[in-house]
């Protein structure tokens, strides 16, 4: 019996042998383990230096030579489930999907309109937009061809088109190709798109990562229901950008192989790119930041103080990018009383008011009394930033009006509740309204951080003599649709609930449309419609209507501003954090600029390594 | 023992059934909704669209008979297709029966298991061989050599090894080996093809945490089981008789004592069998290895209907097949147990 015994432990010292073969573990490694916390500041500026550096040599000697740069590695440890943005809509797929296939045009880092398949962006100067704002017409780099060689043409957008808005296809991209009259290929590079009605921000079909080109050969067969069964098609579409599909491994890895055909002949830098998934977002982060695997890791949700932690390892650089995203509490302005039945939370034309949420110095002691930035160092790190604003960018949308939210003021809410009456009659510490104690029911989506902020928002409410309950509902029920199901968002049936939304890209209409008083959430519509906190106001509904009959961007940007102060002014909508994405790059890794707006790939096929 | 399997086979039949419809009704009254995890940005209306587009406004018994016949039709009549080249299936037909998709890749669920299979058999695989060959020696000697030092360790580490969870020692490895000393990848790559010796060796370094953590916890299992029913036996009288007829103490052990022992033991690993195909979840999401497990909770966080559904399904299956396996075993190795 020993003998067996034996031969195993021998077995088992063998393998261990071949595997840990000696490997010289860097001395710079050591060193930067023992460095002590409060250095960071300065070992964060050196590695920002040296990486301006290499950068700016970089930018001087462009020339590289396609796939001289090996592999690159990509961590999205939300690995893609198919690579065809239009049946998956989540931020995963398109991003994946972003290196392989392109739009007409995409957004860059600041939210600016860039050319991608697009000779230029149309305009009315250029004659690209008609002056009417009923078309624009688009005209397509000369020369372009798919991966497989054949020439990209004017025909491929109009299929993109008729793929997407086939009712049958359950596109998930379909608002992007909603009001649209027809889409004509005039030529082999030019489109003309016609909308219904005057459109005075024409780009949206056909730009971002959400709305690229497939191309008409590979998906002929693939209109409406079928869309569905198009495995091979949804797993390794035929692109025109920088990188071709070799293997697709849903829910788990990628690999791609620089495209022969790019438009670019000295790019993409790199040859490969294998894309991984799995684990969750600390082990991407430590893949990056301190075991070196990969270069680049994708939406690293972490608390603060770990990755941090990490970033001393002096491997990695945090990069953070912001959009729209604002993580907000919302208002009830209905009853949301179990005892009315069906006509809990329900606006009936404004006849079932919120017993003490309907009155606005309640909801604003309620704003008063929430110290957002401690919620930002807590909860978000890089990752988020205080604000008072439903919109905070882009930058020339952004009202400054109400920055004075950005300071806690308890002392300040409570004198205004005592101002305006509502004060504690029954010594129970809760303050009452006509009676009725400002005991409030606070929903989320059930996740760590919210938890969080939903206990320090508990307690800054006490200090005020509001009670609060809190209740946090698994994602996919509280997101989802579900018409059956009480726990939704949309339907409400809480006094304040707490998430994150924004608007789809840098244009904000379709975004602000929600907040009009025809697109309050009720029964009537499945409780889908966006006006959740069931808010009416008739300016607010003016100003809307001004916004889609103004072209003018400064105009435009003007009535959003406008718009937004009238909002959060009524506290029915308390903005928190505005939040960004924030990702990892290896500090070999050069060119990366990280885009909030678009995909975060949307440049790498300028991505280069820096040389050791 | 013919008519036994043929009859525990036939039996298998209507309970296969049953549980298909219970998991079928727990998963449609389960809340959830695939369309959930989304961006908020995506409208509403579009979700519903695609809602209808995954047939999910249809009535749930139209969608359970549905799948039984994907399930029990098409699925096989693919597998055959892919085994033996033959065409059953005309593709060009457009009426031809859709597969088994997954809501979340729009892909047959059962290419993705097929595509899980073989890093999750290979890992949990190995773990239950090296488990096994490791607990069964280990538990014989601290069975026979009851509280010597050997057997007080092995019962502290066994324990050890029962009661520390694998996201604990698996991220301590990770920590440890990928962070510290950088021996071996935290990351295990399914892509990777091994056709040299130095592809070989990625492959060993890439497997060598995750079998290690899940061996040891095996083992531990396994060795008390095998250390318990070995005392049991020790004290018996056919023990004492083999030892006055003058057979030497390996023989007695070896021979005697083991092959008994075994019994128990060998029913446990058979019942275990079909856990190695349903992958192991956790650790499978500490190393980033992607197998089955991963494939099930994925599914189950996307709300995928089908795929949990089919998944869960072959899981049922290989129980009830193990369990007779394990019945058959039985009778085989103890004369005693007869069936019909």
């Amino acid at each position: 019996m020993k003998k067996y015994l034996v031969l195993a432990m021998s077995a088992i010292a063998a393998i261990l042998l071949v595997a840990c073969q000696p490997q010289t573990v860097e001395v710079v490694q050591e060193v930067e383990v023992t460095r002590v916390v409060t250095e960071t500041e300065t070992v964060v500026e050196e590695v920002e230096v040296t990486r301006e550096v290499v950068e700016t040599v970089v930018e001087t000697e462009v020339v590289t030579t396609r796939g001289q740069g090996g592999r690159v590695t990509v961590i999205y440890w939300q690995a893609p489930s198919n690579l065809n943005p239009y049946l998956s809509g989540g931020t995963k797929e398109i991003d994946a999907s972003s290196v392989v296939i392109e739009p007409l045009a995409g957004y860059s880092e600041t939210g600016a309109l860039v050319p991608k398949l697009a000779a230029e962006i149309p305009t009315i100067e250029n004659g690209g937009v008609g002056e009417d704002l009923m078309s624009i017409t688009w005209t397509l780099k000369e020369g372009v061809v798919w991966s497989d060689g054949s020439p990209f043409t004017a025909e491929d957008v109009v299929f993109t088109y008729e793929y997407c808005s086939d009712p049958d296809a359950g596109c998930s991209s379909a608002n992007f190709y909603e009001g649209i009259a027809s889409v004509t290929a005039v030529d082999d590079l030019t489109v003309e798109v016609i909308f219904e009605e005057a459109t005075p921000y024409p780009y949206t079909p056909f730009v971002s990562a959400q709305a690229p080109i497939i191309q008409a050969a590979q998906f002929a067969d693939c209109l409406g229901a079928a869309a569905q069964e198009c495995t091979d098609q949804n797993f390794a579409p035929i692109g025109t950008g920088p990188f071709v599909v070799t293997e697709f491994r849903p829910n788990d890895a990628a690999l791609f192989v620089a495209n022969e055909n790019y438009r670019d002949p000295n790019k993409p830098f790199f040859g490969e790119v294998f894309w991984k998934g799995g684990g969750d977002a600390a082990a991407a982060a430590r893949a990056v930041l301190e075991t070196g695997e990969a270069d680049y890791a994708w939406n690293l949700q972490v608390e603060p103080e770990i990755l941090n932690q990490m970033v001393l390892a002096g491997r990695g650089t945090l990069v953070s990018g912001f959009a729209t995203n604002v993580e907000r509490i919302l208002v009830n302005q209905t009853n949301p009383d179990p005892a009315l039945g069906d006509d809990r939370s329900e606006y009936l034309d404004g006849n079932n008011p919120h017993p003490f949420l309907s009155d606005p110095v309640v909801r604003q002691a309620l704003s008063m009394a929430i110290d957002r930035a401690t919620l930002t160092a807590v909860g978000y790190g890089d990752a988020g930033r205080p604000t008072c604003n439903v919109v905070p960018g882009p930058a020339a949308f952004v009202s400054t009006a109400n920055d004075e939210c950005l300071t806690q003021d308890i002392e300040g809410a409570n004198a205004l509740l005592d101002e305006a009456g509502i004060v504690d009659t029954d010594g129970d510490g809760i303050r009452e309204k006509d009676g009725i104690p400002l005991v409030i029911l606070y929903q989320t989506s059930t996740n760590s951080v919210r938890q969080a902020t939903q206990a320090f928002i508990k307690q800054w409410w006490a200090e005020i003599g509001v009670e609060t309950e809190l209740r946090d509902i698994d994602a996919s029920v509280f997101f989802g649709g579900d018409p059956a199901s009480p726990d939704t968002y949309g339907k409400f049936y809480a006094d304040v609930e707490m998430y994150t939304n924004g608007s789809s890209g840098p244009d904000l209409q379709a975004y602000m449309g929600g907040w009009t008083t025809d697109q309050i959430s009720g029964a009537d519509n499945q409780w889908l419609s966006p006006n959740v906190p069931r808010w009416y106001n008739e300016d607010y509904d003016a100003l809307y209507l001004q916004m889609t009959q103004t072209a003018d961007l400064d105009e435009r940007a003007d009535l959003v501003k406008q718009m937004n102060d009238l909002i959060v002014q009524d506290y029915v909508i308390i903005p928190l954090i505005h939040r960004g994405s924030i990702s990892a790059h290896a500090n070999t890794l050069l060119g990366v600029r990280i885009n909030a707006w678009d995909s975060e790939m949307w440049n790498i096929a300028d991505w280069t390594r820096a040389e050791n | 023992m013919v008519r036994f399997i043929i009859r525990r086979l036939l039996f298998a039949i209507p309970t296969l059934i049953v549980i298909s419809m219970v998991i079928f009704a727990i998963l449609d009254f389960a809340p959830g909704d695939p369309t959930g995890n989304l961006p908020l940005t995506v409208p509403q209306d579009v979700k519903e669209r695609i809602r209808e587009s995954l047939g999910l406004d249809q009535p749930t018994h139209i969608r359970y008979v549905r799948w039984l016949r994907q399930f029990f039709v098409v699925e096989p009549q693919y597998i055959i297709e892919d085994l033996t080249g033959l065409q059953l299936i005309n593709p060009e037909d457009p009426d031809a029966p859709v597969r088994i998709l997954s809501w979340q890749t729009r892909g047959p669920v059962f290419d993705l298991i097929f595509q899980r299979m073989p890093q999750t058999l290979l890992i949990l695989g190995l773990a239950y061989v090296f488990g096994a060959l490791l607990a069964i020696p280990v538990g014989v000697y601290s069975a026979y050599r009851q509280y010597s030092a050997f057997d007080n360790i092995g019962t502290f580490i066994t324990m050890v090894g029962y009661s520390v969870p694998t996201y604990f020692s698996g991220l301590l490895m990770i920590i440890i080996f990928s962070v510290q000393l950088k021996w071996f990848p935290s990351f295990y790559d399914t892509t990777l093809e091994v056709t040299n010796w130095e592809t070989f060796v990625q492959q060993v370094k890439q497997m060598i945490m995750p079998v290690t953590v899940l061996s040891f916890f095996n083992a531990a299992q396994v060795s008390r089981f095998m250390r318990s029913s070995m005392l049991d036996n020790l004290n018996l009288d056919y023990v004492r008789t083999a030892r006055s007829k003058g057979l030497n103490e390996r023989v007695v052990v070896l021979i005697h004592v083991l092959r008994n022992s075994l019994i128990p033991v060998i029913t446990l690993l058979a019942l275990q069998i079909p856990g190695i195909f349903g992958g192991a979840i956790i650790t499978e999401q500490i190393f980033k290895v992607n197998g089955l497990g991963q494939l099930l909770i994925t599914a189950i966080q996307g709300s995928d209907i089908p795929t949990v559904q089919t998944l869960t399904f072959i899981f049922a299956i290989l129980i009830v097949i193990f369990n007779l396996v394990a019945d058959v075993l039985y009778g085989i190795l103890d004369p005693r147990i007869r069936y019909d």
